[in-house]
C-alpha cells in the first residue's frame, strides 16, 4: 500500500539485454531467478556471459529462494537522479543473497527497522511500469495491488 | 640477441560478422579471453593483469573495472590503452614493463567492439545501468554512505569520528589560498548540523565539485639530475581493482588500497610510520577512515581514536592532506585525485609556502575510483632521502 506511489515515477529503467531477459521475465512473475554454474556449482548475479569464479559457460538458469540479508543500506533524502525526488526518502541496499551472490535492490522497509544482518525476503515493486526486485521483512503484509 | 622482455602464450579470436543484434561487447570480450586462456594452456587465476581499449561499447568510465568485474578478476594492473588502430601492439610493451615493474606476472590484453543493425539502439548496456541505476542509487552518495553505514555498524564508529575528518581539511585548507573552503572553516558540529544527503552522510563529509586543473611532469632520475629545481621522487607505486559495482564489493570495510598500499611500501622499503605526509584521496569523510585502517597505521575500526589522539595540519602530529584535501580544496573533477600528488611534490620539495612541514621526507599518495573499486598508491621521497642532500634550487 505504502508503495502504491512508486508505479508513478519516471525514472531510468533498466537496460536490459538479451543475455538478461530471463531474469526480468522471472520478476515480471514476482519470482527471483538468476544463472547457476554446473562446472563449478557456483550462483552468479548479475547475469553473465561466463561464470566468473571459472570462465565456464555452462550456465543455467534458476530459481532462487529469495531469502536473504542486509549487507548494507541509505537512506536517500537527495537522489542522484531528480526524478527520485517524488518518493524521497527511500531506501536502497546491499542484500546478500542464501544462495551467494550480493545484489543492491530497494528495501521496503520503515527506517527503524533497518539493520544490517536483518533476514528480508524477496518480493517485487512496481517502478513506473517496470517490476523491479526489492527485499522487506518476511512477515510484511504488503501487497502491491 | 638481447634479453627477451615478454612471451605471448596463447591468442583467441572470433569469427568476424556484420551485425551481432543483441550481444554486449562485453559478452564478446569473455569469448575471446576464454579462446586465448584454453589457447595458453593456463589457468584462469594465473591473469593478474588487465589491458582493455576504452570503447567497450558500454561505458565512457571505469571500463577496466567494469570488464574485470565481468571476467571475475581482481587485476593487480589494469588500464585502457588508447591509441587507435596502434592500441592492440601498444599493450603487448605496456604488458612487458607492467610485468618488468613488478605490477603483475601474466597480462590479459582484450580488444572487441559488437556491431547493430539498429545504430539508434542504446549502447549503454552496462550492469551498472541494469541493476544498480533503476533502483535510485545512481551517484556516488549512495555508495558512500552505505560504506559509512557498514563500518558504523561493524565498528560502533561515531558520526562525531567523521566528523572531525572535514573539520581538519577545512582547518588545514585556511593555509591555502587555492583552496575553495579557504576562509570557511567549519567545526564538527557545523559538519553535523549540515544537510543529511544519502543516510548517515552529511552534506560537508562529501566533497564539492569544482571546475580546476592540475599537471604533473615526470622524468627520469638521471634526467632530474640535470636540471636545476628541485624535484621529488617516486620510490613505490601499488594498484589494486576489485569490482565496479557496490554490491559485488569483496569486503565493505576494507578496500583494495589495503594490497595497493602495501605493495607501494614494500617496494619503497618504507612503512607507513615513515611518512612525514598523508596525502588521501578523500571523496568522503568514510574514505580518510577506510584508508588510514587499511594503511595500518591504526587498527581496523580505531581511526576515530587515531584522529582524536593527533593533529593533523602541516604542524601537527600526523599531518594529513594540509592542503585542505578535496573536502577543503574541493574536487576539480578527475584532476581531483592529482591534488594530492601536487601537494605531496610540494611539501617534498619544501615549496609548501605558509604550510610547509618540517623537513619532509616521504609521502603517501593516494587514489580511489568508482565505489571503492580502483586504487593507486604512490610512496614519494624527496631529494635529501634519495640523493643524501638537501633539495637544490628554489
Ligand atoms: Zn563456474
Amino acid at each position: 500500500m505504502k508503495y502504491t506511489h512508486f508505479a508513478n515515477l519516471k525514472v531510468p529503467g533498466p537496460t536490459k539485454t538479451p543475455l538478461t531477459e530471463p531474469f526480468w521475465q522471472a520478476a515480471a512473475k514476482g519470482e527471483l531467478h538468476t544463472q547457476y554454474c554446473e562446472r563449478c556449482h557456483s550462483y552468479v548475479f548479475y547475469p553473465r556471459e561466463v561464470c566468473p569464479f571459472c570462465w565456464s559457460n555452462q550456465l543455467t538458469w534458476c530459481q532462487l529462494s529469495g531469502q536473504a540479508k542486509i549487507k548494507t543500506y541509505t537512506t536517500i533524502w537527495k537522489p542522484g537522479h531528480p526524478s527520485w525526488a517524488a518518493v524521497t526518502p527511500y531506501t536502497v541496499g546491499v542484500i546478500q543473497l542464501a544462495e551467494g551472490p550480493s545484489m543492491l535492490a530497494l528495501l521496503l522497509l520503515e527506517r527503524e527497522q533497518l539493520e544490517i544482518g536483518l533476514p528480508v525476503s524477496f518480493k517485487t515493486i512496481n517502478l513506473g511500469g517496470q517490476m523491479m526486485p526489492a527485499f522487506t521483512i518476511p512477515e510484511d503484509q504488503y501487497h502491491d495491488k | 640477441m638481447s634479453r627477451p622482455k615478454a612471451a605471448i602464450i596463447g591468442v583467441g579470436e572470433l569469427k568476424p560478422c556484420r551485425v551481432t543484434d543483441g550481444a554486449s561487447t562485453l559478452g564478446m570480450l569473455a569469448q575471446a579471453s576464454v579462446l586465448a586462456l584454453h589457447d595458453a594452456g593456463i589457468d584462469k587465476a594465473d591473469i593478474d593483469g588487465l589491458l582493455v581499449g576504452p570503447q567497450v561499447g558500454e561505458t565512457p568510465q571505469h571500463v577496466p573495472a567494469t570488464v574485470a568485474e565481468y571476467l571475475g578478476l581482481q587485476p593487480s594492473m589494469a588500464n585502457v590503452v588508447d591509441l587507435g588502430g596502434a592500441s592492440g601492439p601498444g599493450m603487448i610493451w605496456r604488458a612487458a614493463a607492467a610485468i618488468e615493474a613488478g605490477m603483475c606476472h601474466t597480462v590479459l590484453c582484450v580488444l572487441g567492439n559488437h556491431r547493430n543493425q539498429d545504430a539508434l539502439r542504446s549502447p549503454n548496456r552496462n550492469p551498472i545501468r541494469e541493476f544498480d541505476v533503476p533502483f535510485g542509487a545512481s551517484g556516488a552518495n549512495a555508495t558512500y554512505a552505505q560504506l559509512k553505514q557498514a563500518h558504523m555498524a561493524k565498528y560502533q564508529s561515531k558520526d562525531e569520528d567523521f566528523a572531525l575528518i572535514t573539520q581538519w581539511a577545512r582547518h588545514n585548507a585556511q593555509h591555502h589560498h587555492h583552496a575553495i573552503f579557504n576562509g570557511k572553516p567549519c567545526d564538527a558540529n557545523d559538519v553535523l548540523q549540515s544537510p543529511l544527503i544519502a543516510e548517515p552522510l552529511h552534506l560537508y563529509e562529501i566533497v564539492m565539485p569544482v571546475a580546476g586543473a592540475e599537471a604533473v611532469i615526470v622524468t627520469s632520475v638521471t634526467r632530474a639530475q640535470t636540471i636545476n629545481n628541485p624535484a621529488a621522487y617516486l620510490l613505490g607505486a601499488g594498484e589494486k581493482v576489485t569490482h565496479r559495482a557496490l554490491s559485488q564489493a569483496p569486503d565493505l570495510t576494507s578496500g583494495p588500497l589495503k594490497p595497493a598500499m602495501a605493495h607501494a611500501f614494500k617496494q619503497s622499503n618504507t612503512s607507513v610510520f615513515d611518512m612525514s605526509l598523508l596525502s588521501l584521496y578523500d571523496c568522503y569523510t568514510i574514505m580518510v577512515a577506510l584508508t588510514l585502517e587499511d594503511s595500518g597505521i591504526c587498527p581496523a575500526g580505531k581511526f576515530g581514536d587515531f584522529i582524536r589522539s593527533n593533529t593533523l595540519g602541516y604542524d601537527g602530529s600526523c599531518p594529513l592532506n594540509t592542503h585542505g584535501g578535496q573536502l577543503g580544496f574541493g574536487q576539480p573533477d578527475l584532476a581531483g585525485g592529482m591534488t594530492h600528488v601536487v601537494e605531496a611534490v610540494h611539501q617534498l620539495r619544501e615549496s609548501a609556502t605558509g604550510r610547509q612541514i618540517p623537513s619532509a621526507k616521504y609521502a603517501l599518495v593516494t587514489g580511489n575510483g568508482a565505489t571503492l573499486s580502483e586504487a593507486v598508491a604512490l610512496v614519494l621521497g624527496s631529494a635529501s632521502v634519495v640523493l643524501g642532500k638537501p633539495g637544490v634550487g628554489r
